[in-house]
């Protein structure tokens, strides 16, 4: 089908980078991304779940283990929304005619999921500083359970109507009849076939990942409390291997909702898709096979090879996703005819502060990691005087 | 026209954009405004070796934290959202001059929050020294971010040598980069200032608090002392036929020669000088009696006033989004003269998809004329209403109004500093009225039940 007459123009400007530099920009910034969100999506009802569980005891692993989870949330959120900034930026550049314009057509719940953004993250804050705070006890603890269920339904709305508008943007020959719906933007892309399994991809793997910062998070607490510490390894890893099993019917079932030349573009016609998706595939058993080792034992070495093998399966199922885009968009939008004038001179200064930013980010989480394994009263009690007074003069 | 447009009842799209930048533009200048003053206080509490205001800084940086990571950053991605759904156009070619300052902006910000964060968890964890260089290390990050952004913000008002050049560093160091940049500087301490203001009314000791609200009060100072300058400095940066707009109105337009804008200069003022009597009778001469709700009543002047000069510099803008490049209805400047030969409808993908299927419908196509041109300003019935504005002209003279708004030569259209010239052929202009004619009936109905039609004066156009 022509759809042509549908995909507006690009700007009359050169691109500033080339092509394949901004898609690989695009991939690695949605990868890290989807990481943190995987682990607030996820991480925001084992945590809800953990709490129920643990809510008479506040001793209890299942207790702490909320506890853990929910107060690295704000801060795995904060990420989730920063590294939402890279992808956002590439994908307006190179897919900008499909992406501007499936936003305009669903724009009021693409601009309300902000608000729903806003919400989610103070409840996290509140369950953080109000909740938890002064006596726990097992009323405390079902109230966090019960702030962080209605925090994670909103990020898991969030979820959808990125889901929504990812779809939608492939599908040009939706657009026309929507925006003649309604021009006000109160139109959602649920009739899409591949939007519910799509979805339910994300939302699975986000309980993976979910279970692996659970294991990590053990992992870190190993010279503290080594049986605790084994305890969050093993449940992590079983949140992790439940969930990736779950995910190959969910996965055969996206598969088989795509249309059918593109699902056969991955299982042999298209040599480059076949090869990562048959990689993706062999990593998939291959962390099942660990993180099974793992949720058995609480063996370290055998969870450190899932956590691997899962930031490489992610990765990879990433590219897929990309590939996905490609061979929807292909035929409409093409980003290699826009004319291209690198700017060698700001890309120089963007490469140099990159270094600089994450060896600066290294340091800064030394510096606190550090502090962290320091009782708090070092500083706070001795706050004498003299140490004051040496400030000052420095 | 190249994008479909959304349609934003009664709101129009552009408040969708302001309302959002308003919230932000205060919290961010606070997050820059108030990193600074995070780190003087910090040094002042260990030069004074007094502990109480470490501790107020400890539960005032909690409050700073939570709105400038959390709100701070969704409005700020709100506003990119809002953008991308009003005037993709626009922002697409902004992103596209600018990709890399923005991704260098993306870093800084990311320097900042991590920052914020390592401040904020590391109060009496870390050695006063370390903590002291967060605190520095932080305000240093967040005025990048500004001096990056700022690029854009003022490239768009005075894109300067860019418009021949197309190279990026004239875009961000345009005419107006550096008075801008020391005028939100100085906004920023004050509104550092003014938040400060509000947690010190919750100290309990009253001599600590008369001591910290005198302090906070001084932040305010600057920008009455230095404001002025720098506004002239920005001023003369500006160029003339907005500094027309501002001073001598909308001639012979229906509103009057007492321009909006020079209103808006007006109220702008007014709040930054009852904002300053505050400040000075307030904490200083009476800081006992400073209590939460008056810093509370301070804020909201400041928001007032934030919001009326950034309305102003938006609307300076006018008609364009990028001034001399791309009209606030996503039209290029260039391409005007060729669509009233060509016609408008069939230039842009959109347009030309939205009324392929009813070429004859005049009525149609006139509603699509309307949304592509005058909507970006415009609503039917809500914020400056068509309704309203087209008051009781009839279809015949809202087509002598719109032959005016055709011309290209600002001679001959005295709109010409407030609307794009409109851009279209005969036949479209007539179509526009055909529609237009049809969201005015109630007000004509009205005019000939109360009044003779003579004694109707909006109508008349020179
Ligand atoms: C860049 C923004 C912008 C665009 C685009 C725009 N206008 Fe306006 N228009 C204004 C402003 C500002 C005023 C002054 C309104 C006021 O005082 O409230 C105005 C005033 C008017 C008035 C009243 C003028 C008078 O003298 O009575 C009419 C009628 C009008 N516009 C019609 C249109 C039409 C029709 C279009 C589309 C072809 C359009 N405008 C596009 C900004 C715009
Ligand atoms: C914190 C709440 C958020 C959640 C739960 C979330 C979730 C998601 C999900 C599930 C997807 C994949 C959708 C799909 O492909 O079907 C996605 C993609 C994306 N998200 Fe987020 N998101 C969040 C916040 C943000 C924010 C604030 C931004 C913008 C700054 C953002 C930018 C993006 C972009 C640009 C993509 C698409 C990337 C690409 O296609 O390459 N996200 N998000």
């Amino acid at each position: 089908m022509d759809l042509a007459h549908l995909i507006p123009s690009y700007q009359p400007l050169p691109f500033p980078l080339p092509v394949w530099l901004m898609q690989t920009l695009l991939v690695l910034g949605f990868y890290l991304h989807a990481l943190p969100m995987n682990v607030v999506l996820g991480g925001g009802f084992i945590s809800t779940a953990l709490f129920a569980i643990g809510r008479s005891d506040q001793s209890s692993y299942a207790y702490r283990a909320a506890k853990a989870l929910a107060v690295s949330l704000p801060l795995f959120i904060s990420f989730a929304i920063t590294q939402g900034i890279v992808p956002l930026l590439f994908l307006q550049l190179i897919y900008g005619p499909a992406f501007y314009t499936s936003s305009i057509i669903m724009a009021v719940p693409w601009i309300s999921l902000l608000l729903v953004i806003m919400i989610s993250y103070y409840l996290s804050y509140i369950v953080l500083y109000r909740t938890l705070r002064g006596q726990e006890g097992e009323k405390s603890a079902a109230k966090a359970s019960l702030l962080l269920l209605v925090m994670s339904i909103g990020f898991s709305f969030v979820a959808y109507l990125f889901s929504n508008n990812m779809t939608l943007m492939l599908h040009p020959e939706k657009w026309l009849a929507m925006y003649e719906h309604s021009a006000k933007g109160m139109n959602l892309n649920s009739s899409e076939v591949t939007l519910i399994p799509r979805y339910l991809h994300f939302f699975v793997s986000s309980f993976a990942v979910a279970g692996m910062t659970l294991g990590l998070f053990g992992l870190y607490m190993s010279k503290k409390d080594s049986k605790f510490s084994e305890w969050m390894i093993k449940i992590g890893s079983r949140i992790f291997m439940a969930a990736t099993v779950i995910q190959i019917p969910v996965g055969l079932w996206f598969l088989k909702a795509i249309p059918a030349e593109f699902a056969g573009n991955f299982l042999g016609s298209d040599q480059i898709a076949t090869a990562v998706f048959g990689l993706s595939m062999a990593l998939t058993l291959l962390s099942i096979c660990t993180s099974t080792i793992a949720a058995g034992s609480g063996n370290r070495k055998a969870f450190i090879a899932t956590v691997i093998t899962n930031a490489l399966l992610i990765l990879s199922m990433i590219v897929n996703r990309h590939q996905l885009r490609l061979f929807h968009l292909n035929p409409h939008v093409k980003p290699e005819l826009v004319a291209v004038s690198t700017q060698w001179d700001l890309l120089a200064v963007f490469l140099v502060s990159t270094v600089a930013l994450i060896w600066y980010l290294v340091w800064l989480s030394a510096l606190v990691l550090k502090s962290y394994q320091k009782p708090i009263a070092e500083y706070a009690t001795n706050s004498s005087v003299a140490t004051i007074g040496e400030v000052s003069h420095g | 026209m190249n994008y479909p447009l959304w349609v934003v009842p009664d709101l129009g799209g552009s408040w969708v954009i302001g309302i959002i930048s308003i919230i932000h533009i205060f919290i961010s200048h606070f997050a820059v405004g108030g990193g600074i003053y995070l780190a003087f206080a910090e040094q002042l509490a260990y030069k004074r070796k007094d502990e109480r205001i470490y501790n107020f800084l400890k539960s005032h940086s909690r409050f700073f934290v939570l709105l400038t990571t959390v709100a701070g950053a969704v409005t700020g991605v709100g506003i990119w959202f809002s953008v991308s759904l009003v005037s993709p156009d626009g922002i697409a070619s902004l992103i596209q001059c600018f990709t890399l300052a923005w991704a260098e902006e993306y870093l800084f910000f990311v320097a900042e929050l991590a920052t914020a964060f390592a401040y904020y968890y590391t109060w009496d964890r870390i050695s006063r020294e370390q903590h002291l260089l967060l605190a520095r290390l932080y305000a240093i990050f967040s005025v990048f971010t500004l001096v990056i952004i700022n690029g854009v913000l003022t490239f768009m008002l005075t894109p300067g040598k860019w418009l021949s050049s197309h190279w990026w560093f004239d875009g961000v160091f345009n005419p107006t980069y550096f008075p801008s940049l020391a005028i939100r500087l100085l906004i920023m301490l004050a509104i550092a200032g003014m938040y400060a203001l509000v947690t010190c009314t919750r100290i309990e000791e009253p001599k600590f608090r008369t001591f910290m609200v005198r302090y906070c009060a001084k932040w305010l100072l600057p920008v009455f002392l230095l404001g002025p300058v720098c506004m002239l400095w920005f001023l003369s940066q500006v160029p003339h036929s907005v500094l027309g707009t501002i001073f001598t109105g909308i001639q012979n337009s229906g509103v009057g020669n007492f321009s909006i804008l020079a209103r808006a200069l007006y109220i702008s003022l007014v709040l930054s000088g009852t904002i300053l009597l505050f400040a000075f009778f307030g904490p200083f001469l009476n800081p006992r009696g400073f209590t939460f709700k008056v810093a509370i009543l301070f804020m909201i002047c400041g928001f007032a006033a934030t919001g009326t000069t950034e309305w102003m510099r938006e609307m300076l803008r006018k008609p364009y989004v990028v001034y001399n490049y791309i009209y606030s209805n996503g039209i290029h400047k260039d391409e005007i003269e060729k669509i009233a030969d060509e016609g408008f409808l069939h230039r842009g993908k959109w347009s030309t998809a939205l009324t392929a299927a009813t070429p004859t419908d005049e009525f149609h196509n006139g509603e699509i004329v309307f949304r592509y041109q005058c909507m970006a300003c415009h609503t039917e019935k809500g914020y400056r209403s068509m309704k309203k504005l087209l008051g009781q002209r009839d279809e015949q003279a809202i087509i002598s109004f719109l032959q005016i708004l055709r011309e290209r030569d600002p001679q001959k259209n005295n709109y010409s500093n407030i609307m794009p010239p409109l851009a279209a052929n005969d036949a479209e202009m007539k179509s526009l009225a055909k529609y237009l004619a049809s969201i005015n009936t109630d007000e004509r109905e009205k005019n000939t039940a109360h009044r003779s039609p003579a004694s109707d004066h909006s109508i008349s156009m020179k």
